[in-house]
């Protein structure tokens, strides 16, 4: 498996930057993010180390090669497309067996590998099958299997779960983390949607106007973000008033944004400033609330422990900081 | 570095060898049939078009052209917009079968069914003595010669772009914009004229530019049935046979003026009233009429359908009648296979087919080999040569055809360097090479509609597999849209089949192909061989419908979401 390096990579198109000055690293075997809004560059940058797109400057090096102007036929990069492109004039397993009829291998070796990665992807029994008689996440994991089966040096993931539905994202997402780590493939896996990110990958890069604004593990992006667009882009964050944020002991500038989950609502007031219940969203697992203090409105998650603790809108409560206390 | 100035290398080749072909059969012969027009024997010249114009016979022939393709437009734009309109709003039984009845006449080559209709409706014609007959009249209720016969054929045949056209845009309109109007008070006319009118004004305009292109180059009808209504088509192949080329230079530039000056005046027309529709139209329904409008609708249709299924049916019966009897009785009724027999017997008879078969092929094959890699590279890149190459393909869509027949015999009558110092008239290739100048536009534009229709991320899956850009072509781009392009290539192939026009301009001894060979075949009294010929044309070219239908299914599923680039 190999590492990436992306050095200095800038891309534009006409006047417009897409992408400005990158430099990444991602490791070997790594499962990398890049997260961001729509047009913040990250799909270009995906395109650059595939090859379908010449960065306007920069390198983009492989295990200390550089493939900066190597056509994508020679990368041996796979990838898996937002729509997944699949061949429509091929069966399944014509799809996943085209990389490898391409390197000319021996018909034996290509139906024992189509076997193998029809079997990680319990596709075994669709393998005669046209793309249009195929789900959604069918398809994806044909798209997946034709990826892999190249024994790709990276597997890059474009937007890959955008078209399935929320309860076949999550399945798909705890299948591509398994198969990612029973074939151990370095992997880079662009999305927008941060539940997503934060739940697949172990580094991500948050990207916006074609800049890499923070780079870290999951639990670094969400706890400690660096600035404000990655505290608001990743998770819901309250940013509390000065004298709101004085009250509840804090006092620095960036101490004073606070996750919903980091707030605690009680009915005595302690250590808390006095808030009035503005509006509850009940969803189950928790209760998300809206209040008001006396300066601001803030939002409060609260998880269900089923002992009826919720209160209602309208009530006057008090709000704290949850250190544990 | 090397490999991307090797593709530079091998595209620069292409577009040289693409230029040579295309200036060397387009445009050259078409400046050089403009220079004719203008040459006399002290150099440039305007005597050949004074003399021209001061002839009131020849100002007539100018008129008589006009008025036929105004004529054109109005008797096919009435018929062909009623069709379509009947088969949306009153949702008829049998809808499939009667759509591919009414698109029928697209399939036939013209020549025959101006044979089918002399046959039938002509001054011997089996219609014509029916109605003596059950009138008691000794001479003909209807004189099926002049304007008005060359009109009623022209409006048989023709009536399908405006059909096709106007069916396809009134699927377009929107239904909540029909019951808007309705609702703010708006009556059936106001909202045909303010709601439906609007979003079928474009295919109007296009179907009108392409009728009365066919309309001012007819030749068939005005040829056969025309009698004394004299228009340019004809008098340019009048004026080659008498080798007054000058003269027919000068037709053919009228002829040329007067349908590309009406096809740019539509354009500018047509750009003018484009909108762009909703973007969730509701289509529009079937309507509820009274019974007894409901019961001429379908008359009417019945009626229409008569008229198209009337002229095959007239073939395919004389093709087993002996000429004896079609031309003595009048219904007639000696049922024979010897007109058959007799055109796998003589090679005579055979020659035309076989020859019309090898052109057609050659055709379609040396269309796609021009057309394919230029709708290929204009699509993953417009750049300035494969626009112009293009705009070049698509020339010969406003010369009529038989002044691309001019071009040709003024072009290659004397040795050229276009043809490697031969002189192409007189050969067999020169009637192919016609063949292909005339498919270019029709194949062009199937071609780019089936790229349109590709998913580019598809040529990036294959690479990122590992195929070259080559292989990538021939292994996911070429399958994809292949039957877009079959599908086009299947239409010339049928048109090229029943060719005409330029056929008459352009063949000889090597080369008579199949329309040629049944007109002659009328004028030797070989009749019933002629309509035998006719019915194997036919044949071929319902055989290539279904083909084509085929592939229209089966197109279907290869059409994906366009690509989107999200960053």
């Amino acid at each position: 498996m190999q590492s990436i390096v992306l050095e200095n990579i800038s891309h534009k198109y006409g006047d417009t930057y897409a992408l400005q000055n990158v430099s990444l690293e991602i490791k070997h075997g790594e499962l990398f993010t890049l997260l961001g809004p729509s047009g913040c560059g990250k799909t270009t940058m995906l395109r650059i180390i595939a090859g379908f797109l010449q960065p306007t400057a920069g390198s983009v090096i492989i295990d200390g090669e550089d493939i900066t102007r190597q056509p994508p036929e020679k990368r041996g990069m796979g990838v898996v497309f937002q729509n997944y492109a699949l061949f429509p004039n091929m069966t399944v397993e014509e799809n996943i067996a085209y990389g490898l009829r391409l390197q000319k291998l021996d018909k034996a070796e290509i139906e024992k590998r189509c076997d193998r990665f029809l079997a990680l992807t319990g596709m075994e029994d669709y393998r005669s099958r046209k793309i249009d008689a195929l789900s959604g996440g069918q398809q994806q994991r044909v798209a997946i299997a034709r990826a892999l089966i190249i024994s790709p040096r990276m597997l890059l993931l474009d937007e890959p779960m955008s078209n399935l539905d929320v309860a076949l994202r999550a399945r798909m997402r705890q299948e591509l983390q398994d198969i990612q780590r029973q074939t151990g493939v370095t992997t880079l896996f662009i999305t927008h949607d941060q539940q997503e990110a934060l739940g697949i990958s172990q580094r991500i890069a948050v990207m916006d106007h074609g800049t890499v604004q923070q780079v870290g593990s999951p639990r670094q992006i969400y706890d400690h973000p660096e600035n404000e667009f990655v505290a608001q882009f990743v998770g819901t964050i309250n940013r509390l008033s000065p004298a709101d944020a004085a009250d509840l002991g804090l006092d620095a500038q960036a101490s004073r944004l606070v996750r919903p989950e980091q707030l605690v609502l009680s009915g005595e007031g302690v250590d808390g400033i006095p808030v009035i219940v503005d509006h509850v969203l009940f969803d189950g697992s928790c209760c998300r609330y809206t209040v008001k203090s006396a300066n601001d409105i803030y939002r409060v998650v609260a998880l269900n422990r089923g002992d009826g603790d919720a209160f209602s809108t309208g009530s006057r409560v008090y709000m704290r900081l949850w250190n544990g206390r | 570095m090397k490999k991307l100035k090797y593709d530079r290398y091998k595209s620069a080749l292409f577009y040289a060898c693409l230029f040579f072909l295309l200036s060397g059969y387009i445009l050259y012969p078409l400046l050089n049939t403009v220079m004719q027009a203008f040459h006399g024997e002290g150099g440039f010249t305007l005597s050949v078009f004074r003399e021209y114009v001061s002839n009131p016979n020849h100002l007539q022939v100018i008129r008589n052209t006009a008025l036929l393709g105004v004529g054109s437009v109005l008797c096919c734009g009435v018929l062909g917009s009623a069709l379509a309109g009947y088969m949306t709003f009153c949702a008829p039984r049998m809808k499939r079968l009667l759509h591919i009845i009414l698109l029928s006449p697209m399939m036939i080559p013209g020549v025959i069914i101006v044979i089918a209709f002399v046959q039938l409706y002509g001054e011997s014609g089996i219609v014509t003595k029916l109605i003596e007959l059950l009138l008691h009249r000794d001479t003909p209720l209807f004189g099926f010669s002049g304007l008005p016969g060359i009109l009623f054929v022209i409006t048989y045949t023709q009536y399908v772009y405006f059909y096709m056209n106007v069916s396809v845009a009134l699927r377009y309109v929107d239904y909540s914009a029909v019951e808007a109007a309705a609702s703010l008070g708006a009556g059936k006319w106001k909202i045909c004229k303010d709601v439906i009118l609007p979003t079928v004004r474009p295919a109007l305009i296009t179907s009108a530019t392409m009728t009365f292109a066919s309309g001012v180059g007819a030749f068939s009808a005005p040829n056969l049935i025309g009698g004394g209504f004299k228009v340019l088509s004809t008098q340019i192949v009048r004026s080659k046979a008498n080798n007054y080329m000058d003269v027919a230079s000068v037709q053919v530039l009228m002829l040329l003026l007067m349908s590309a000056s009406v096809m740019l005046l539509l354009e500018y027309y047509k750009k003018r009233c484009t909108y762009t529709r909703a973007v969730r139209a509701t289509p529009l329904m079937p309507q509820r009429q009274g019974s007894a409008r409901r019961a001429l609708f379908h008359v009417l249709m019945g009626l229409q359908v008569f008229m198209v299924v009337i002229p095959i049916a007239g073939i395919l019966y004389m093709s087993f009648n002996t000429t004896h009897s079609i031309m003595t009785d009048i219904f007639p009724c000696e049922l024979t296979l010897e007109n058959f027999s007799n055109i796998f017997h003589s090679a005579r008879f055979l020659k035309p087919l076989i020859n019309s078969l090898k052109m057609s092929f050659m055709a379609v094959g040396g269309g796609l080999l021009l057309t394919v890699p230029v709708s290929y590279l204009s699509w993953r890149q417009r750049g300035v040569w494969s626009r112009m190459a293009k705009s070049i393909m698509l020339l010969p869509w406003c010369m009529p055809v038989s002044v691309i027949g001019v071009n040709m015999i003024n072009a290659f009558n004397t040795k050229s360097i276009f043809a490697f110092g031969q002189a192409l008239i007189g050969g067999f290739s020169i009637l192919p090479i016609a063949y292909i100048i005339i498919a270019l536009p029709l194949l062009l534009s199937a071609n780019d509609t089936a790229m349109d229709s590709f998913n580019p991320v598809l040529e990036d899956a294959s690479r990122s597999l590992g195929a070259s850009p080559f292989l990538t072509v021939l292994r996911v781009v070429l399958p994809g849209i292949a039957p877009g392009i079959a599908a086009g290539g299947i239409l010339v192939f049928i048109r090229t089949m029943g060719e005409y026009t330029v056929s008459a301009l352009l063949y000889g001894v090597h080369n008579r192909p199949i329309s040629i060979s049944m007109v002659l075949n009328i004028h030797e009294f070989n009749i019933g061989v002629s309509m035998a010929l006719g019915v194997i044309v036919i044949g071929i070219s319902y055989v290539t419908l279904l083909l084509l239908l085929k592939l229209d299914k089966r197109q279907r599923p290869l059409t994906q979401d366009s690509y989107s680039e999200n960053a």
